[in-house]
């Protein structure tokens, strides 16, 4: 099953919280830093800056596991949240 | 409603609550019931239209969303340190008493020491007690339900009490006029010694004299202080009780407080029964009561110094010390000392002991929490340390 025929009930916020950026951000940026090449034509100086455009076009192929305490998840793509944005 | 909707003047009325009603169906499970409550009344009053009442609407549900706590957020340590950095302020300005209206009641941090720690009984208890419709205007009858209400030993209408050595008795005075203003007859106090079984009991004039049967002086010493405190009338544990009007009514305010006893009196509101003792609230109406007494209480203490402290963050104590089912203090003997994990134990208090009792038991730890992952120099899991990433390159095309 794709992702993207899951049901769209999201677990949590259905958008983005700001730990959920920052960590996004910064793994991104780490990439950048140390040599990934950018997903897109970027006027981005710094590898942060790269990493923030990149987040702002939605092109990160990057999944997000939401946890509850009793061990229950849900991986939510990138995309879904940045939608509700 | 219902039967309105026939009438010609509350038709007029009655489609704008419905579509009220309709727009905010939507939200039922969204939005707490007293917001949807608000924005019904606030939204029958106003003079709008259809959309721009869905706007507002949904601007409220946006600013609910918003205004709530993220995953990941460090809610606990928040509320400790937004009632803990106020609680230092407090130390310099009480450490004592206030008096309020004759009543010493404890405030500032050593209440608030006191709501934390769970104490069985708190060193200034205090009810207020408010009357039933009969009782609650006129002074005379809330006086009644007073004495009703008020614990009268002894030691309260007696002006002296000595034991006469060469008759082997007490002799008790009694001050007239005191007990005709408590309401307390000599041959009431007479039998209510008789009741104690201690020896013969006469009455002359002002004197009620004891012979007690034994003549031991250890026994006969003991033997005055059960007399001194012996109960003639009112509740047990509740000292003093004072008749004071708020407003049209009169309300009493005691020393001392014992609620399952109060309640039962006749002329009471049995609804309006304060008592400042949570333990007792939790005992008598249950632990949901005794959260909110906890709430109300701790929340007054840090208002009443000029605290601005956030409600949210006294709830979140309250929901931890009561969401058990029982009061745990908030310390060594319940919520810090009840943890799960064996690391965060040994890191709050006799470390050693901790760790050698969970040595010889084979305990586990999941490493679950804060304190366990900071030991072992892991990330936390809090904020940023709650998000996990995957990522994942589609295999074709972008």
């Amino acid at each position: 099953m794709s992702p993207e025929s899951e049901s769209r009930q999201i677990l949590g916020p259905e958008v983005m919280t700001r730990f959920e950026r920052a960590r996004v951000l910064g793994a991104r940026a780490l990439q950048i830093s140390m040599g990934a090449p950018p997903l897109i034509e970027t006027t981005g100086k710094t590898p942060l800056e790269i990493a923030e455009q990149e987040l702002k076009m939605g092109v990160l192929p990057i999944t997000i596991r939401r946890k509850l305490p009793d061990g229950r998840y849900q991986d939510i793509p990138l995309k879904w949240l940045l939608k509700n944005q | 409603m219902a039967d309105k909707k026939a009438k010609t003047k509350a038709e007029k009325e009655d489609p704008k609550l419905t579509l009220i009603n309709n727009l905010l169906s939507g939200y039922v499970d969204k939005l707490p019931e007293s917001l949807i409550t608000e924005l019904r009344e606030k939204l029958y009053k106003l003079e709008l239209n259809e959309e721009q009442m869905r706007k507002i609407v949904e601007e409220v549900n946006k600013a609910y969303i918003r205004a709530l706590v993220e995953p990941g957020e460090a809610a606990g340590t928040v509320a400790a340190q937004s009632v803990g950095e106020p609680g230092t302020q407090m130390t310099l300005r009480t450490f004592h008493y206030a008096g309020v209206r004759e009543l010493n009641v404890t405030l500032g941090l050593p209440r608030l020491i006191e709501i934390v720690d769970a104490r069985r009984t708190p060193s200034t208890p205090t009810m207020t007690i408010r009357l039933d419709d009969e009782h609650k205007y006129s002074l005379e009858k809330a006086k009644e339900v007073a004495s009703r209400i008020e614990r009268i030993a002894i030691e309260n209408i007696a002006k002296s009490i000595e034991y006469d050595m060469v008759n082997s008795s007490f002799i008790i005075e009694i001050d007239e006029e005191i007990a005709q203003d408590k309401g307390i007859e000599l041959e009431y106090v007479a039998r209510a010694l008789e009741r104690l079984k201690v020896g013969n009991v006469e009455i002359e004039g002002n004197n009620i004299i004891i012979t007690p049967t034994t003549t031991s002086p250890d026994k006969i010493k003991r033997l005055r202080e059960r007399i001194l405190d012996l109960r003639l009338k009112g509740i047990k544990g509740i000292k003093r009780v004072l008749v004071q009007k708020e407003g049209d009514e009169y309300v009493l305010h005691t020393d001392g407080s014992n609620l399952s006893a109060v309640l039962q009196v006749k002329g009471i509101d049995p609804h309006k029964v304060y008592t400042n003792n949570i333990s007792e609230i939790a005992e008598v109406l249950g632990i949901e009561a005794a959260r909110s007494a906890i709430i109300k209480e701790a929340f007054q203490v840090l208002d009443q110094q000029g605290l601005d402290v956030d409600m949210r963050h006294v709830i979140l104590i309250a929901d931890l010390m009561t969401c058990t089912g029982k009061i745990r203090q908030i310390g060594r003997h319940g919520v810090s000392g009840e943890k799960s994990s064996v690391l965060a134990r040994a890191a709050f208090e006799v470390t050693v002991k901790h760790l050698l009792d969970a040595a010889s038991h084979g305990e586990e730890d999941a490493l679950e929490g804060v304190t366990e992952n900071v030991i072992v120099g892991q990330s936390i899991p809090l904020g940023t340390g709650v998000v996990e990433l995957f990522m994942r390159f589609p295999k074709e095309g972008a």
